[in-house]
């Protein structure tokens, strides 16, 4: 039944049209290229924890609903004002987790296409009315306390099923996920791109046994990255080289050329950075680390 | 990378994990309010948030077990798993011990210190197992035709895979 409705909703002409109208200002939002925006769009991505935040995030709401549901529950059994009261607190507290888990949500949404933004919107859709009840549920509590533990458990349907759509974008769609693991990393210098067609600061790909991999040239230093950018594998040999960094043209990630490190979102992960050297007229790549991360 | 305890193409370990969390997050929550809350209802409470914590952390355990022994991963996600099993364990070990300490006096200091270390090796123990996901990929298991910007990202990542 789940399946189905993804299916429904992956392929549905309907959210795009939808998304083309919301997503170019999120868009314009949360992507600045300097100053305190950017610094934010590092924060909300996880860029500057290291993990999308968003997933972190959403266990407040996720949890605060799920005890509400817990206490409103106790309080048939064991009437009186203390799980009533518990209750309430849950459902406060996940209203106060639901609207950071929406800021980190709209700005992940914003870097999406095809399917996972189509299931993203219906994913936030869903979420946003399961917030609208909750809230609901607790203004309501002071007249009914039927009306308040219906709203209650109405939104908790709509939360589990929004949270299904949630696990589908990471584990199928693998938003958020590294798209740079699992690279298998050559363990033996092996020549990629003769040395003199490789000029200064421009970004050229390369091959390694088949694996993709971006060469930069900054004066006597090469530099050799995994070309498939680790947010949603974006080609940095089609990117730009800034400094001593180089940055995706998908979303603007920037990775630091010297040892892959992400030095801005919405990428988390770093990417994959191999060691150069020049012999025979030839540059030679191969891995830094003795594993894939 | 998914291992055999899924539901609807979907992870069952990672569904369940918002039980513990949520129950654990509320002890402390509770523990907050009981500063200035109803003293016969609060802190006894925290001990039943506990308990249950426990009973959540056991039965999400038990799907977490079977994907470590049936999901594939590198040596590398391997390691990240043991150390998230291990510290799980861990944490499940003092919220025991807190539930013990705790029923007898709720408010016990002993019982706060264990809740609380609890609660601060949850977190880590969570790093580990976000990280499993979103740097190991595991339980993932990517839809056929993801595109991403128009391409298959399983194309483009074909020839970089391990396995
Ligand atoms: S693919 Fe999104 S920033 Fe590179």
């Amino acid at each position: 039944m789940m399946q189905q409705l993804v299916k429904a909703i992956q392929d549905q002409p309907l959210a795009d049209r939808i998304a083309d109208i919301v997503q170019p200002p999120a868009r314009r939002a949360f992507r600045q290229t300097s100053g305190a925006g950017r610094t934010l769009k590092n924060i909300l991505s996880g860029t500057s924890i290291g993990h999308p935040l968003h997933p972190i995030l959403k266990d407040v709401p996720v949890g605060g609903w799920t005890m509400a549901a817990v206490f409103d529950a106790l309080a048939v059994v064991a009437p009186g004002k203390d799980f009533e009261r518990a209750a309430d607190v849950s459902i406060l507290t996940g209203l106060a987790g639901a609207v950071a888990s929406a800021v980190t949500g709209l700005s992940d949404w914003s870097d999406t296409t095809g399917r996972a933004r189509r299931i993203g919107e219906v994913h936030a859709i869903l979420n946003v009315t399961a917030t609208a009840l909750y809230a609901a549920a607790l203004l309501a509590r002071k007249d009914s306390r039927t009306s308040r533990v219906a709203l209650a458990y109405g939104g908790y349907g709509i939360m589990l099923l929004g949270a299904y759509l949630g696990g589908h974008l990471v584990f199928a769609q693998q938003t958020g996920v590294n798209h740079a693991a699992k690279t298998h990393l050559p363990l033996e210098f092996r020549p990629v791109l003769p040395a003199g067609e490789l000029k200064e600061n421009e970004p050229q790909r390369a091959d390694y046994n088949g694996m993709p991999v971006v060469l930069v040239r900054r004066g006597e230093r090469i530099h050799a990255l995994y070309a498939r950018c680790a947010h949603q594998a974006g080609p940095l040999e089609k990117g730009s080289v800034e400094g001593d960094s180089i940055r995706c043209p998908w979303h603007g990630s920037r990775f630091s050329l010297e040892g892959g490190a992400v030095l801005e979102g919405p990428a988390t992960s770093p990417q994959p950075c191999f060691e150069t050297r020049v012999a025979a007229g030839m540059i030679e790549i191969r891995s830094r680390e003795r594993e894939s991360p | 990378m998914q291992g055999k305890a899924t539901l609807a193409d979907h992870p069952i370990h990672p569904m369940l994990v918002a039980f513990p969390i949520g129950f654990f997050g509320a002890v402390l929550v509770s523990d907050v309010i009981s500063i200035w809350g109803n003293p016969g209802f609060w802190p006894h409470m925290s001990v039943w948030l506990i308990a249950f914590g426990v009973v959540g952390a056991l039965i999400a355990a038990l799907f977490g077990f079977v994907d470590y022994f049936t999901a594939p991963m590198p040596a590398a996600a391997k390691r990240t798993a043991t150390t998230h099993m291990i510290l799980n364990l861990i944490v499940v070990a003092i919220y025991i011990a807190a539930f013990f300490v705790r029923y007898g006096n709720p408010i016990s200091t002993l019982g706060y210190v264990l809740t609380y270390i609890g609660l601060g090796t949850l977190v880590v123990s969570g790093w580990y197992g976000g990280h499993l996901v979103y740097v190991g990929l595991v339980g993932t298991k990517p839809a056929k035709e993801t595109t991403v910007e128009g391409r298959s990202a399983e194309t483009m990542r074909a020839p970089a895979q391990r396995s």
